[in-house]
């Protein structure tokens, strides 16, 4: 029994491992087979809407199209990955608009200008602008493929409760915040103040507003400048007079009205044909008398056709008909936000997705993060600096300061 | 010896202190995964207020969840039966046998370095390798991966489990006409079953956890691990699916468990099948 047993255990173990071998599933064809295109994206709605858009360029170009969802981080690493090899297991990656210096320094995506694509001006500017090496004046190397710009998210019951109006300067949203916290139960203002990522994508907008940035037109590092820190000192106050959560938390308390305000990415509060919260453009002034600056942060996830790719010739169509008109019209039914202008400012669309004409609005006058190689490094030495500062554990100079050291020994 | 009342009240306590310790996270895993979205981004409670089973039903029918299942079985399976096969042989070997010029003990500072280094920097290397064989596209190069962290960790676990055998017992093997092929199945396994069991649980929740050579290997959907699915519901730009993310941990659960119990009875089996005849 003992012996029969052991042989099923060993012949079960054998044709898993024959399965095992086997691999994916769907091995590259002969070359009478169709066409193969591999997509890295960021998992989540983006490959709703890669899956959903899919099979009518599969009909119509005899080709198969596998997508690979993953998380931001690994993508990356995947991608950056895969660059070393001479031919790619990826024809088209996407890209989050911080890495595209890095990724077109490294030569990981084509030149799409040289893979015969003509620049369309439909696409808004600041959207296309990010796909260009250098910024905004190189040669294209990716396309917006999914729209995306930080607003103000806020509860009107709770505005209204309160007597105040959509603020306009972040001298308002402190008003409110202090109006708001400790009444009721609930916080006034709702800052982000993870480290890393979160916390400097969430003050830079306040920076902004103060005049300030991270590098001036000259490139010289301003972080500690007079303007960056009273927007720390505001984002600090803000946090006295409300509470610091996670992306979740803050949705669930703004949308729930107990919290005030916060600022957040469109898909975080906006699904399909509702929000649930009210949006506006983010305050482009630190008090009502002081001047405006941009102040959206633009996030757009880009797609480019990779250096190495095998078809390059099909996944340069493929990344047409993925940015084209009417695929971003169908996208939107699948939580897509468009990059086209025609899109956006569609009366029927518009209709039933009424948000789009403030991200439209956010966008044409949105900032960028820094294009520099190096944005990812100095974004975390940023963020614990800036954490350190809201934590009490730094004052808002010594945090400053030690920012400017940390991205200084970055840059050199 | 009887307990007093004081102690036995205090046993009982700290035993319970460490069972909520420890299965409270289970706990809350469970009560998230049944909970509706509502519920889940407002004010949680610690008792669910609410019950679905849609987040089941929709890491499976949306995101692909039993492909990941069953590549990670498939897997880890596979690996752990290699790991051990090669481990223990190698265990019992660098137990046993005598090595010349000290080799012993820079072969088992070797097998002990491959555990040191931080799985990243094999990460690399691997990868071009695996490209350069043209086996990205499989589960082979995780299988092999999963193989070289197991197997340093088994032949360490294991060693001291061979050296603690009597000698005389497989001396008296010998004399009795035993070969060393049996002397190796029939007498030292079964005496060292408790020992195997128990690194065959741990090398199994390593390997089913593991995400970091996934990440780097894995290349088609089709080859998605458990980790590597439940990744993805979690993104910066989109909020995260907590529902989804704790039904797949629950369901990922599930596998770990069954072979915990079902390898539980090696444990007692090893430990009572002495060597001497009753």
């Amino acid at each position: 029994m003992k012996r029969k047993l052991s042989i099923l255990l060993i012949l079960c173990l054998v044709m898993t491992m024959f399965a095992a071998c086997g691999g994916g599933g769907e091995e590259e064809g002969e070359s009478t087979e169709p066409a193969k295109l591999v997509v890295a994206a960021r998992g989540g709605s983006h490959v709703d809407v890669l899956n959903a858009v899919k099979t009518d360029f599969e009909a119509a170009n005899n080709c198969t199209i596998e997508i690979l969802g993953l998380e931001a981080a690994d993508l990356k690493q995947k991608v950056s990955l895969d660059s070393q090899n001479a031919v790619g297991a990826y024809d088209l990656a996407m890209a989050d608009d911080p890495w595209m210096p890095e990724f077109c320094e490294a030569g990981l995506y084509a030149n799409l200008t040289e893979l015969g694509y003509e620049e369309d001006a439909d696409f808004v500017k600041a959207s296309l602008d990010i796909g260009k090496y250098p910024y905004a004046e190189g040669d294209l190397y990716a396309l917006p493929f999914a729209g995306n710009v930080q607003l103000l998210f806020y509860n009107k019951q709770v505005l209204d409760d309160a007597g105040f109006s959509v603020p306009e300067s972040w001298e308002d949203v402190l008003a409110i915040a202090k109006a708001v916290n400790g009444k009721d139960g609930k916080v006034g203002y709702v800052i982000r103040g993870q480290q890393g990522n979160p916390i400097v994508s969430d003050y830079l907008p306040v920076l902004w507003a103060f005049g300030g940035d991270v590098f001036d037109q000259s490139g010289n590092l301003t972080i500690d400048s007079q303007e960056a820190k009273d927007a720390l000192k505001l984002y600090m106050d803000l946090l006295a007079n409300g509470a610091n959560y996670e992306k979740n938390d803050i949705v669930a308390a703004v949308s729930d009205g107990k919290a005030a305000a916060s600022l957040g990415w469109p898909s975080w509060y906006i699904s399909g044909e509702s929000a649930s919260a009210e949006y506006a453009a983010i305050p482009s002034k630190a008090t009502a008398a002081s001047t405006a600056y941009p102040t959206g942060m633009i996030g757009n996830w880009m797609m480019g056709v990779t250096a190495n790719s095998g078809n390059s010739e099909l996944a340069m169509k493929f990344l047409e008909y993925v940015t084209s008109v009417d695929v971003q019209k169908a996208a939107a039914e699948f939580g897509g936000v468009p990059t086209r202008t025609s899109v956006f400012t569609d009366s029927e669309l518009l209709v039933k997705y009424p948000y789009f004409e403030t991200i439209l609005v956010s966008t044409e006058n949105s900032v960028v993060r820094p294009r520099l190689v190096e944005w990812t490094d100095i974004e975390t030495a940023y963020g614990t600096e800036l954490s350190s500062a809201i934590s009490k554990t730094k004052s808002i100079d010594q945090a400053l300061a030690d920012a400017r050291a940390a991205i200084e020994a970055i840059m050199k | 010896m009887k307990q007093s009342k004081r102690s036995i009240i205090l046993k009982s306590i700290c035993i319970i202190v460490l069972l909520g310790w420890t299965l409270f996270p289970v706990y809350w895993m469970l009560s998230l995964s049944i909970r509706v979205d509502k519920e889940l981004i407002s004010s949680l409670s610690l008792i669910p207020q609410s019950f679905t089973i849609d987040h089941f039903i929709s890491i499976f029918v949306k995101n692909n969840f039993a492909v990941a299942v069953m590549n990670s079985l498939q897997i880890t399976l596979i690996s752990l039966a290699f790991s051990l096969f090669f481990g223990l042989a190698c265990a019992y070997i660098l137990a046993r046998a005598r090595f010349r010029y000290k080799l012993k003990g820079a072969m088992l500072f070797w097998v002990l370095l491959v555990r040191i280094i931080p799985p990243i920097a094999f990460a690399l290397p691997l990868y071009i390798m695996m490209n350069n064989l043209g086996i990205l596209n499989t589960k082979i190069p995780l299988i092999l991966s999963h193989i070289l962290i197991n197997i340093p960790f088994i032949i360490w676990f294991m060693i001291s489990f061979f050296a603690s055998l009597p000698e005389e017992i497989e001396e008296s093997a010998e004399i009795d006409g035993a070969t060393e092929f049996q002397l190796f199945m029939r007498i030292v396994l079964p005496l060292v079953l408790p020992g195997i069991t128990a690194v065959a649980i741990l090398s199994f929740m390593t390997s089913w956890n593991e995400y970091l050579y996934g990440v780097i290997f894995v290349q088609s959907p089709s080859n998605f691990t458990i980790p590597l699915s439940l990744a993805t519901l979690n993104s910066e730009q989109e909020l995260a699916q907590w529902g989804s993310i704790a039904a797949g941990g629950i369901v990922s659960l599930v596998p770990i468990a069954i072979f915990v119990i079902f390898a539980q009875n090696f444990l007692i089996q090893g430990l009572s099948s002495g060597a001497v005849k009753e």
